[in-house]
């Protein structure tokens, strides 16, 4: 991993057009500021684990669902 | 059983976590209605199980960004189709949908992808058969 220092209101740039700026930082919290082209998808990175992970397992466990139309259909007709 | 194995839909980015996977095509079985199959053209091991989030839940609501319409060539808004991935686990009653991540599709280019819908308080694992817990499901 790279590790870099940078002050308030310094930046990075990233492959000549994503940068990202310190805007603050206070405590063990750092504000960025993020400019990137719209194309390029920006997600906290628990949020993209947590997506991930449930793409993951929906992709395992997609064999039953023959068993889940059913359960509706039944539901459907009690209710 | 219509399987409409030429209908391929592009997504450019895949799917988070399946990044390798960019062409699917979407599998109807009457006897699995109203859920679909989300199939990878490249391996049919890679399958999601999808579904219309709005039949589940009516209120379900989120703005589609500009940004997002540009990137999938959207012209006209009755060419999009919104579709929630489903995870259906060995006891279907705990069966859960995806409400913070929908699948967005161009029908008209074919084009499809996964959005994130970062402002909204919609859950990841919303309980598919308890639609009244859906908006309380924090993403």
């Amino acid at each position: 991993m790279l590790v870099l220092s940078r002050k308030n209101n310094e930046s990075i740039i990233i492959d000549g057009n994503i940068e990202i700026i310190v805007l603050s930082s206070e405590g063990d919290t750092v504000k960025l500021g993020i400019r990137a082209p719209k194309e390029v998808s920006i997600l906290r990175k628990e949020l993209f684990e947590d997506i991930q992970s449930s793409n993951v397992e929906a992709v395992q466990t997609s064999t039953t669902l023959k068993q889940l139309a059913q359960l509706l259909k039944t539901e459907k007709k009690g209710g | 059983m219509a399987e409409d194995k030429d209908n391929i839909i592009t997504f450019s980015k895949g799917l988070l976590g399946f990044e390798r996977y960019s062409q699917f095509t979407l599998i109807t079985r009457e006897e699995e209605a109203p859920f679909f199959h989300l199939e990878s053209v490249d391996d049919e091991d890679v399958s999601f199980v999808v579904t219309d989030p709005f039949m589940f839940f009516p209120d379900y609501e989120w703005e589609l960004s500009p940004d997002i319409q540009e990137e999938l060539g959207i012209q006209d808004v009755s060419t999009i189709m919104i579709l929630s991935i489903v995870i259906v686990p060995a006891n279907p009653l705990q069966s859960t949908i995806n409400l913070m991540a929908p699948l967005v599709i161009n029908r008209s280019t074919q084009q499809g992808m996964q959005c994130v819908l970062h402002n909204s308080t919609y859950g990841i694992r919303v309980p598919l058969l308890e639609p009244e817990s859906a908006s309380t499901q924090g993403g």
